[in-house]
């Protein structure tokens, strides 16, 4: 797609625009385990009303492990500030001059996005191991060492899904002034499908059976489960088929977007 | 006081009609709080298909939990949060200068700009599940019972402002500071859980969270006031609470928010 | 009494010496090195009631830091300043009441609303008594031209009405002090003109006390008698402008059209050559030579035509600022 070295320039550069933003990067991130403690109590309470029974397979102990992967898949996985990067680069007529230059616009976020979430990965892991530390009577390891590589898989597959997803949005910032709404529409289903709030597979069966086809699991709550092992191999062989249906579609998607997009912004003259 | 109410009522009067210029906006955003609150309300029905009670409370005084967070803090959105979010924009790009230039106290000035209608409706949205939780469990609040609610609410309403410009006064400091939006969102987070699930927690936690940042307050108390899930002594204390760290917890902001003025006019270039 | 009247007013800032990398970082955790900046330093002066006055220097050079101080955005490190006989930086509510400060760059009405609206605002902040609001509303709307666009959203004005409602804001509560950061900035130049000839008109008119800050020598030359020049925080200069202009423009400028080569030596025994595009030449000629290098110029043959114009006053003070540095 592109020549090595522009790619890697792309890269760097990325790597270093993230780097400036390291702080603010730490700050969230030790915002974000605020919620967990909420979990944490919340799961404890949950399972002592049940007189400690476990829930569909779940224990206590693997619930916050559940949610300590959620944690950590996030941080590998979802884009930040990417979308706002975008709409801001759309609105503002800053796209004008990635336009001029001789790489493709959505390659070029791409390498962007793959920096930004190393940088992003390498300032969580500090945090991340603490905690993960604190919690570690609850965590334990796949069984099947080839689950290491499905996992390794199912991750890629959904940071993909995750940026064409948001890509796919900013994208509109050429025909509407504020994305904003959209953005938090779209997460506030995300939230509820992707298995943010607890595990998809302990919601009533019939749902979950429709939720499979949206893409919502496959955003976060796919790899989590391919990691724990919670699937037989036909469910997860289906898994990630739609996962890379998804893939597919949306990156067709966002092809068409962008052109109409590029004809409209060039029609007005940017 | 007279003058303040008349300029309140101007900023009332200029949100609506720029509420009325951008109608799509005001019912995405109105799609998308609910959205939010709807999404919660599906942790209480997955979690109760397992248990009767968490913590003590069962599930529509849950509900009612949940219902009280959104009203107060919805109440909240409407009157000050965009306005509070946007205070370091003004402080960066130097626009605080013209608050401050005017003969108005320029705290209430930063905090009321624009009103959010669309959170207005979120927070009715709120009281309806509060009332229909009420309904659930066929339980009709004594008009004792629903004034010490609105009161309670009303403090609720106070803390959620206060700690937002807290966090957004640190930005007087640090202009490159984000996040404060984020970081409210994610502490708001605790306040919907039933304050008994911190019973184990360590006496540290409980503190932090009950009297620093009082977000085990703002929906607990008054929900339990509503609906005597506690009574006796330990009801009164409760209320009690929270009537402490909302004024400590709003003259601490108001104090934090003078602190940061004194900076940015001894420091500031 | 003065409006304003400054004494030894100073301000320095102490900014934390940032050493790279992360070293750095980690030393100055435990030994912080600090620079001191003194934007200002130990400026004086004092305007009358009424006059207008424009505020000149670089970048950087303390104007900001002295205006803020003066609306009470900044405290000063050391000084006095008396404004309306009120001390700027308390911030009393009578002060600010009395006060204006207009910035071509920031706008402080709603972009979002039409400028009638916001203007309603400003009325209630101020007090204005309402009937008094809608003769003063009518009388700056008509003299700047702009009453059909009262009900229009500011973010769909030009730049030029969207100042000229800047001005109408600050205007409508009738301060006695009125600051004014460059407010002409980016304006078309009818805009600009009409900005200009209100602003003398009317301040003349109503007395207002004004400084007024501007990057454009056009409006500082047609509005003020009187400047002040400010650089590396010190006070450079206090006085009339003409002044100025007869003390540090001994040249002239004497434009030639001619179909001599440029470079022709009978040019350069006249003066400095400034600049040369096509067939004309710019000659910096002293004051006292001008009659005689003018006669001798049309005496020569291949010149054409010859004009005779005053040296730009960016030019003037850009030479205060040569010939007057601070030790």
């Amino acid at each position: 797609m592109f020549p090595t070295a522009l790619s890697l320039k792309i890269f760097t550069l990325g790597l270093q625009n993230t780097f400036v933003y390291r702080w603010n990067f730490l700050m969230r991130l030790c915002m974000s385990f605020i919620p967990l403690l909420g979990l944490v109590y919340f799961w404890g309470a949950v399972y002592e009303g049940r007189g400690g029974v476990s829930i569909n397979g779940y224990s206590y102990g693997e619930m916050i492990f559940y949610f300590l992967l959620v944690n950590l898949t996030q941080a590998l996985t979802m884009p930040l500030d990417d979308e706002w990067q975008i709409a801001n680069e759309i609105r503002d007529g800053q796209l004008s001059q990635h336009l001029l230059k001789p790489f493709n616009y959505m390659g070029y976020r791409i390498l962007l996005f793959v920096s930004n979430r190393m940088v992003y990965t390498l300032i969580a892991l500090g945090p991340t191991t603490l905690i993960f530390l604190y919690f570690h009577r609850y965590l334990s390891t796949p069984h099947e060492p080839m689950t290491w590589l499905y996992t390794a898989l199912a991750l890629v597959l959904t940071a993909t899904l995750q940026f064409l997803i948001s890509y796919i949005i900013a994208l509109f910032a050429f025909w509407i002034l504020e994305v904003s709404t959209l953005v938090f529409i779209y997460f506030s289903l995300e939230y509820l499908f992707a298995g943010h709030l607890f595990p998809l597979d302990i919601m009533p069966r019939w749902m979950y059976a429709i939720i499979q086809w949206t893409p919502f699991p496959y955003q976060l709550f796919f790899p989590i489960a391919v990691f724990r092992e919670r699937l037989s191999p036909h469910e997860m062989l289906t898994g990630f088929l739609i996962q890379c249906l998804w893939i597919g579609v949306l990156f067709l998607c966002a092809r068409g977007l962008w052109r109409r997009g590029l004809h409209k912004y060039t029609a007005v003259g940017g | 006081m007279q003058r303040y109410l008349d300029i309140y009522r101007i900023l009332l009067r200029n949100s609506l009609i720029r509420e009325m210029n951008f109608a799509a906006n005001f019912w995405l955003w109105l799609v998308c709080e609910a959205l939010w609150f709807v999404a919660q309300v599906a942790l209480i029905e997955v979690v109760f298909l397992y248990t009767d009670s968490v913590a003590g409370w069962d599930k529509w005084q849950v509900v009612m939990l949940y219902g009280t967070h959104h009203l107060a803090s919805q109440i909240f959105q409407a009157v000050c949060f965009v306005n509070l979010v946007n205070v370091p924009e003004l402080i960066r790009t130097g626009k605080m200068d013209f608050l401050m230039l005017q003969p108005i106290n320029a705290q209430f000035a930063a905090s009321t700009k624009q009103f959010g209608f669309d959170n207005l409706v979120n927070a009715f949205l709120g009281l309806a599940f509060v009332v229909f939780a009420c309904y659930k469990l066929s339980f009709i609040p004594s008009s004792a019972q629903v004034v010490l609610y609105l009161l309670a609410v009303a403090l609720a309403v106070v803390i959620h402002y206060s700690l937002t410009t807290l966090l957004v006064t640190v930005s007087f400091w640090i202009v490159r500071a984000q996040g404060a939006v984020y970081a409210y969102y994610n502490f708001m987070n605790l306040a919907r859980y039933p304050d008994a699930v911190f019973g184990t927690a360590p006496a540290a936690v409980k503190f932090l969270l009950t009297l620093v940042f009082p977000v085990l307050l703002v929906a607990n108390v008054p929900t339990r006031l509503l609906n005597d899930i506690t009574s006796g002594p330990a009801l009164w204390m409760s209320a009690c609470l929270l009537v402490i760290s909302a004024v400590w917890i709003f003259s601490f902001s108001v104090f934090f928010w003078n602190l940061g003025m004194k900076n940015y006019t001894s420091a500031s270039s | 009494m003065p409006a304003i009247q400054v004494e030894g007013l100073s301000k320095t800032y102490r900014t934390y010496k940032k050493k790279p990398g992360l070293k750095g970082a980690v030393i100055g955790l435990f030994k912080r090195e600090y620079d001191i900046t003194e934007a200002a330093r130990e400026v004086s002066f004092t305007i009358e009631e009424g006059e207008l006055v424009g505020f000149l220097g670089p970048n950087g050079a303390g104007k900001t830091t002295t205006l803020k101080m003066l609306s009470g955005l900044l405290h000063p490190t050391r000084g006095r300043a008396q404004v309306l006989g009120f001390t700027p930086w308390e911030r009393k509510n009578e002060f600010k009441r009395q006060f204006a400060l207009v910035m071509g760059q920031k706008n402080a009405l709603w972009w979002d609303l039409p400028a009638a609206e916001s203007l309603e605002l400003t009325r209630v902040i101020y007090g204005v008594e309402e009937t008094l609001f809608r003769r003063k509303l009518d009388e700056l709307t008509t003299l700047l031209d702009v009453r059909d666009k009262l009900n229009i959203m500011v973010r769909e004005l030009s730049l030029g009405e969207r100042m000229k409602f800047e001005l109408i804001n600050a205007l409508i509560y009738s301060p006695r002090i009125l600051l004014l950061d460059e407010p002409t900035i980016g304006l078309d130049v009818t805009s600009q003109k009409k900005v200009r000839e209100f602003l003398r008109e009317y301040g003349r008119h109503e007395r207002i006390t004004t400084i007024l800050t501007s990057h454009y020598m056009q409006d500082i030359q047609e509005l003020c008698e009187r400047v002040m020049i400010i650089d590396h925080g010190t006070l450079m200069y206090d006085g009339r402008l003409a002044r100025i202009l007869d003390q540090f423009s001994d040249h002239k400028i004497v434009g030639i059209d001619s179909s001599l080569p440029l470079d022709h030596p009978a040019f350069v025994r006249f003066g400095e050559v400034l600049s040369t595009g096509g067939q004309t030449l710019k000659l910096k000629v002293r004051r006292e030579r001008i009659k005689e290098v003018c006669r001798e110029l049309l005496s020569l043959d291949g010149v054409e035509d010859i004009s005779i114009q005053e040296v730009p006053v960016e030019d003037i003070i850009r030479e205060v600022f040569a010939s007057k540095k601070p030790s």
